[in-house]
C-alpha cells in the first residue's frame, strides 16, 4: 500500500470526525454561552423591577396602602416585562410573547408575598352563553351584557392575592395563627378557651421599666423634641416638627400653628389629634409594646411553651417534620430572641420557605395547563443562602423557563434584593448624622475610636436622606432631602470601607451615648411604620354640635407638656378652641402631683396621666383631653441617665495652693499652682456611668499659660504623681472625694507602683517603666469635643523609647510624658535622655494641666440644662 | 530521483496529518471551551457582586481557581466606580431646581486585592453600595497551545496578544452588609 494512499485513506476518516467534532463543541458552547447570557437578561430584568418598585414607593405618600401597594407592583411587573422584551429584542411585541416563558414572579414585601402567575378567569354562566344585547324588561331597555363561550376560560396573568408569612398553632386549649415578618414584629391572632386573642408588636428581650422609665439593654429612651424634617409646603420647603405615625408623616408648623399631613400628594390638616407631635414619642412606645407583648405572652402559659411541633398545616397535619420540636418565644424570657442565631429566627425563617416554596411549586407546576411552550416547568431549588437572603430583604423572585437554547431547555431563576425602601427598617437602616452635618453608618469605626464628636448626634433612617421634590409657587419643579445640608462620611457611606466586623450590639455596649442615640432612632423609625394592626383614629372627640339655632359650638381642647431644665417637674399648658364665652368649667382630676397655677396651666411633679374636662357654658357640649407625662426623673435618675459625658457643671474648688520644688519637678525653679485662679473656668462631664462614677473634668488648662514645667529624670518619674497631688488640690469635699490627673487609669488612678526599667547596656536606668492607662481618658476627650485648648496637656502616663545606634555602637534611651495636642494627637515630651557615651541629657517641657474631680454619689443637680451658657448647678 | 522526493513530501505530509492537525484541531476545541469557561465564571462573578453588594476573598479565590482550571493564566482586571452622591447633593442643596451631578471615582485591581487578597494580614471584605459599577475583565497571559502550534505556519505579534478573554459589567442592586 503506498504511504499517499495511507495518507488519502486518513484523511477520509480523520477529516469528517474532526468535523463533527467541533460542530458538536460549538453547539455546546453556543449553548452554555446562550444560557449566560439569558442569565444576565434575566437578573438585570429583576433589577429593573425592584428599582421601579423602589423608586414609586419613595415618591409616592400613600405607598403604605394596600391599593397603592398593588398598582406599584402592577407597575414594577411592567417594567420587569419591558426590560426583558427589550432585551430579547421584542420591544415591539406585547407581553403575551415573554409570558409564556415566564411561569411565576414573586414579590417578597414586609408581611406576606404576591405571586404574579397566569389563572383562569371564570365568567358567569350568563356572561358565558348570553351575548351582548338589549332586553326590553318591562319596558325599560336593560343591558345584558356577554362575550362568545372561546374566551370563558381564558387565561389572564395576575395578582394572586397577599399570603401572609403565618402558621397555624394548636396546643391545649389555645388555637392560634402566628404571622411573622421580615424582622422581628409578629402578630397572634386566635382564641385561647373562650378568650380571643390579638396582639401585634415586636419581640424583644431586654426591655425593663422602672418607675416608668423605659430602658432597653441598659439605656435610657426619652421622647424627642426637636425631631425635624423638611417639606414642601404650599410652595417652600420648610424645616418642620414631623411625627410619623402608621406610616404617615404628620408636620407641625409652630408660626402658623397648624398640624397637617399629605394624602394624594394634598395637604390636609389635622384638628385635635391624640398625640403630640412635638414630644415625638414613638420610640417609648415602641418599647413599651414590646414589653406589652412579652408580658402578655408571659401570662399566657400555652403560648409561652408554645413549640413549633403544635404547628399545623390548611389542612390540620402535622408539621413536625418540617419544623422539628422546640419552644418558639424562649429566648425572649431567656437569651436575646434578637439575634440573627435565635431559634425564634430560625423558625421564622423555616416558616417563610415552607411557605413560599408550596406556593410556588403550584404555581409553576400548574404553569404547564397554560402555556403553549412544550417543556415540562419544573420549580428549580433555591439555595440555602438564598433562602437567608430572601427572608431578611424586600426581593423580587422571578423564573424563565422553556426557551430552547441549543442542546437544551433554559431553566433559570433570579433573585434581587433591595434593602434602601419603606418596607423595612432593618438594623443597618439607621444612620447617625453628627453635629458636623456628616453621617455616618452605624459600623464605622470612627465613631467608636473618637474621630467623630458624638454630643448632639441623631439618629435617621437612611432613606430620608434621599432626594425628593415638589412644586414651587410659580409650578416649577424643586428638589429637597427630608434632611438637609448634610453629607455621607467618605470613609462608610461614599467607600463601604472602614466597617467593622463586630454584631451592632457589641459594638453599642461599650458606648452608652451612642446606643441611645441608635435604639432610639431605631425605635422611632420601626413604630411609625404601618401596620393594619394599628389602630387609625386619632382625632380626639369633640363632641356633637349643640343645639340652638345658629350655635356652631365646636369645643376642642389640646395641650402643651414643657418639662424644666432637669427633667424635675412638668408644666401643662391647655389651650382650647372655642369662644371664651362657652367655657363653663375647666376640671381636672386631682390626682397626686398636680397643683393648679391657673385655669390654663398646671404644673406635675410626678409621673402618671392626668385628665382635663371642659364645659360648654350651655352644659351640651363635654370634651376631655388626657396628658401623658413620663419625662419627670427623680434626681439620682435624672443625673444617672440625662447627664452626658460633655455636658457643663459648675464647680467651685476651695482656696488652696500647691507649691511644686524643683527638686520633685526637674525644672530650674519653684512652681505654685493657685486654685483659685480657676474659679470662674468651666468644668464639663467626663465620666458619667457605673464603672467609674461621676467624674468632672477642667474644661481648659489650670495652670495658667505657662503651664506646668516638667523636666529631666526627676520629672519623668514623678508625674504622675505630681500631677495627681495638683488635681488633688481642687477637691472640694462637701461634692467631691478625690482628684486625679487626666491620663491615669478612670477606676485606679493613684496606683504608681511601676516597677523601673533596665538599661540597654545594663544597670537599672532608675526610670519608671510606660503605662498605657492614658487611652481610655484621650478617647473619652476626643469622642465628645472636649479637646478645647489651645496649648498642649500633659497626659499621667509615661512612656519610653530604647534605641541601639550598631553604626556608631551608641545605646540611647529616651524618656518621655505623655500629652496631647490642640488638635487631640498625642505627643510624646521627651525630657531625659540617657546615652552610653556622653551621660544623660535633661530638658524641660511645658504643657498644661487638667484636673480631674470624681464627685460623690449623693450629689443633687438643682438647675442648669448642660450647655456652656446654662451649666448644671450641683449641691450636696 | 524524482521518487525520493516524492516520498519525502509524502512523509513529511503524512506526519503532518497524523500528528500536527488532529493535535491543532483538539486543542482549538480547547480553547473554545476555555473560552465558556472564562466567560460564565466572569458573568457569575459579576452578578454575585451585583446582586450581594459585596467582594469577598471566598468568591474571588473561586473565581481565580475556577478560570485558572483551565489550564492557562490570566490576567484579571477589576475595576469598581464608586458612586460618590455628596457633590451632586450639595449643588441641589444650594439651588433646589437642580439636580446636582454625581460622581464616580475609580478603583482599580491593586487597591481591591490589597483588601480582597493582601499579601500580608488577613482577607477582608470589599463592600459596596447600591449604585456602584462593577467591571471584570480577564485575558489570556501564556501562549496556549493551539497558539503555539499556529506559530509554525504564521506569527501574530504584538504586545498584547490573547486569545482567550472575557468581560462583564453592571450596576450594583444592594448595598453590602
Amino acid at each position: 500500500m503506498k504511504l499517499q494512499n495511507l495518507a488519502v485513506i486518513f484523511i477520509c476518516i480523520a477529516l469528517p470526525l474532526s468535523m463533527i467534532l467541533s460542530s458538536y463543541t460549538e453547539s455546546r458552547v453556543q449553548t452554555l454561552s446562550l444560557q449566560t447570557s439569558y442569565d444576565v437578561k434575566l437578573d438585570n430584568a429583576t433589577a429593573d423591577a425592584i428599582t421601579a418598585f423602589q423608586i414609586n414607593a419613595y415618591n409616592g405618600d400613600e405607598s403604605i396602602l394596600a391599593n397603592y401597594k398593588i398598582e406599584n407592583i402592577e407597575a414594577a411587573v411592567n417594567t420587569f416585562y419591558n426590560s426583558m422584551r427589550t432585551s430579547f429584542a421584542m420591544g415591539g411585541y406585547n407581553n403575551k410573547a415573554i409570558e409564556e416563558f415566564i411561569p411565576a414572579i414573586v414579590f417578597m414585601l414586609y408581611d406576606g408575598y404576591y405571586i404574579y402567575s397566569p389563572y383562569q378567569n371564570t365568567w358567569d354562566q350568563e356572561t358565558i352563553e348570553g351575548t351582548e344585547r338589549f332586553e326590553n324588561d318591562g319596558g325599560i331597555a336593560t343591558y345584558h351584557g356577554g362575550t362568545s363561550s372561546d374566551n370563558s376560560r381564558e387565561s389572564l396573568f395576575g395578582l394572586k392575592p397577599y399570603v401572609y408569612y403565618s402558621c397555624r398553632y394548636k396546643r391545649g386549649s389555645t388555637d392560634v395563627v402566628i404571622t411573622y415578618s421580615l424582622d422581628n414584629y409578629v402578630s397572634i391572632k386566635g382564641k385561647s378557651g373562650n378568650e380571643v386573642i390579638d396582639k401585634a408588636g415586636y419581640l424583644l428581650s431586654d426591655v425593663q421599666k422602672n418607675n416608668n422609665i423605659i430602658t432597653y439593654r441598659g439605656n435610657v429612651i426619652n421622647t424627642e423634641t426637636n425631631y425635624t424634617e423638611r417639606v414642601v409646603v404650599d410652595g417652600q420647603v420648610l424645616d418642620l416638627p414631623c411625627r410619623k405615625i402608621n406610616g404617615t408623616k404628620y408636620y407641625y408648623n409652630p408660626t402658623t400653628g397648624e398640624t397637617f399631613h399629605f394624602f394624594n400628594s394634598q395637604k390636609t390638616t389635622d384638628n385635635g389629634l391624640t398625640f403630640s407631635i412635638t414630644d415625638n414619642s414613638n420610640a417609648i412606645e415602641y418599647y413599651e409594646q414590646a414589653l406589652d407583648l412579652r408580658d402578655y405572652i408571659n401570662s399566657h402559659p400555652d403560648l409561652k411553651n408554645l413549640t413549633t411541633a403544635d404547628a399545623l398545616d390548611e389542612e390540620g397535619n402535622d408539621l413536625t417534620e418540617e419544623f422539628g420540636n422546640y419552644k418558639i418565644f424562649d429566648e425572649l424570657f431567656n437569651g436575646t430572641i434578637e439575634n440573627e442565631d435565635s431559634l425564634f429566627n430560625s423558625h421564622r425563617l423555616s416558616v417563610i420557605k415552607y411557605s413560599v416554596e408550596r406556593n410556588l411549586s403550584i404555581a409553576v407546576t400548574n404553569y404547564n395547563n397554560y402555556s403553549s411552550a412544550s417543556v415540562n416547568f419544573r420549580m428549580p431549588e433555591l439555595m440555602d443562602y438564598e433562602w437567608d437572603e430572601i427572608s431578611n430583604n424586600i426581593s423580587i423572585i422571578s423564573f424563565l423557563q422553556g426557551l430552547p437554547i441549543g442542546a437544551k431547555v433554559y431553566n433559570g431563576y433570579s433573585i434581587v434584593t433591595n434593602n434602601k425602601n419603606q418596607e423595612l427598617v432593618s438594623e443597618d437602616s439607621i444612620y447617625i448624622l453628627a453635629s458636623d452635618g456628616i453621617y455616618h453608618d452605624i459600623k464605622d469605626e470612627n465613631l467608636y475610636n473618637g474621630n467623630v464628636n458624638i454630643s448632639g448626634a441623631k439618629g435617621y433612617y437612611n432613606i430620608n436622606f434621599e432626594r425628593k421634590s415638589g412644586f414651587d409657587s410659580t409650578g416649577k419643579r424643586i428638589y429637597y432631602f427630608p434632611v438637609e445640608n448634610v453629607t455621607g462620611c467618605y470613609d462608610c457611606i461614599v467607600n463601604k470601607r472602614n466597617l467593622s466586623d463586630s454584631q451592632i450590639s457589641d459594638l453599642l455596649n461599650g458606648n452608652s451615648e451612642l446606643a441611645r442615640i441608635y435604639y432610639t432612632a431605631l425605635g422611632r423609625e420601626r413604630y411609625g411604620l404601618y401596620r393594619p394592626a394599628n389602630d387609625t383614629n386619632f382625632s380626639s372627640t369633640s363632641g356633637d354640635p349643640g343645639g340652638g339655632a345658629g350655635s356652631q359650638n365646636n369645643l376642642q381642647i389640646s395641650a402643651t407638656v414643657n418639662y424644666n431644665d432637669i427633667q424635675s417637674e412638668a408644666t401643662i399648658n391647655l389651650t382650647i378652641t372655642g369662644d371664651d364665652s362657652d367655657i363653663a368649667t375647666i376640671s381636672y382630676d386631682n390626682v397626686p402631683g398636680i397643683t393648679k397655677v391657673n385655669d390654663k396651666t398646671y404644673r406635675c411633679t410626678q409621673n402618671g396621666t392626668y385628665t382635663f374636662t371642659v364645659r360648654s357654658a350651655d352644659g351640651t357640649q363635654t370634651v376631655s383631653r388626657t396628658v401623658q407625662i413620663n419625662g419627670i426623673y427623680s434626681n439620682a435618675d435624672f443625673i444617672r441617665y440625662n447627664v452626658q459625658p460633655g455636658d457643663y457643671i459648675r464647680y467651685v474648688s476651695p482656696s488652696n495652693s500647691v507649691t511644686i520644688l524643683s527638686g520633685d519637678s526637674g525644672y530650674n525653679s519653684t512652681q505654685v499652682i493657685n486654685t483659685t485662679s480657676y474659679n470662674s473656668g468651666y468644668w464639663r462631664v467626663l465620666y458619667n456611668n457605673d464603672e467609674y462614677g461621676l467624674q468632672i473634668v477642667s474644661d481648659i488648662n489650670i495652670a495658667g499659660d505657662s503651664g506646668l514645667y516638667l523636666g529631666g529624670q526627676r520629672g519623668y518619674n514623678n508625674s504622675v504623681s505630681i500631677l495627681n497631688n495638683i488635681a488633688s488640690q481642687f477637691v472640694d469635699s462637701n461634692y467631691a472625694e478625690w482628684g486625679r490627673a487626666l491620663g491615669t487609669n478612670p477606676a485606679d488612678p493613684f496606683n504608681d507602683n511601676v516597677g523601673n526599667v533596665d538599661l540597654l547596656w545594663g544597670g537599672s536606668s532608675g526610670c519608671k517603666d510606660y503605662d498605657n492607662n492614658y487611652n481610655t481618658d484621650l478617647t473619652q476627650l476626643k469622642s465628645y469635643g472636649m479637646i478645647r485648648d489651645s496649648m498642649d496637656i500633659w497626659l499621667a502616663s509615661r512612656t519610653y523609647d530604647a534605641e541601639y545606634d550598631s553604626g556608631n555602637n551608641i545605646g540611647y534611651h529616651r524618656w518621655s510624658v505623655r500629652a496631647f495636642s490642640a488638635t487631640g494627637n498625642e505627643e510624646n515630651k521627651l525630657i531625659f535622655e540617657q546615652n552610653w557615651n556622653s551621660g544623660d541629657n535633661q530638658t524641660s517641657e511645658n504643657a498644661g494641666v487638667r484636673p480631674v474631680i470624681k464627685l460623690k454619689d449623693g450629689i443633687q443637680i438643682i438647675s442648669g440644662n448642660g450647655t456652656m451658657s446654662n451649666p448644671y448647678v450641683i449641691s450636696y | 530521483m524524482s521518487d525520493t522526493l516524492i516520498t519525502v513530501i509524502a512523509i513529511a505530509l503524512a506526519a503532518i496529518l497524523m500528528f500536527v492537525f488532529p493535535l491543532m484541531t483538539m486543542s482549538d476545541r480547547t480553547d473554545d471551551v476555555a473560552q465558556l469557561t472564562v466567560e460564565t465564571a466572569t458573568t457569575e462573578f459579576v452578578d454575585n457582586i451585583r446582586t450581594t453588594g459585596k467582594i469577598t476573598p471566598d468568591n474571588y479565590n473561586s473565581f481565580v481557581q475556577s478560570i485558572t482550571s483551565t489550564g492557562n493564566t490570566y490576567d484579571v482586571e477589576i475595576e469598581v466606580k464608586v458612586l460618590d452622591e455628596n457633590p451632586g447633593k450639595k449643588t441641589t442643596q444650594t439651588n433646589r431646581t437642580t439636580i446636582g451631578e454625581n460622581v464616580y471615582y475609580s478603583i482599580y485591581t491593586s487597591q481591591i486585592l490589597e483588601v480582597v487578597s493582601p499579601d500580608s494580614g488577613t482577607p477582608k471584605t470589599y463592600g459596596l453600595k447600591e449604585g456602584d459599577i462593577v467591571s471584570v475583565k480577564v485575558k489570556n497571559t501564556n501562549q496556549t497551545l493551539s497558539q503555539q502550534l499556529k506559530n509554525f505556519f504564521y506569527t501574530v505579534t504584538g504586545n498584547d496578544t490573547y486569545t482567550i478573554a472575557a468581560e462583564h459589567a453592571g450596576i450594583v442592586k444592594a448595598t453590602g452588609k
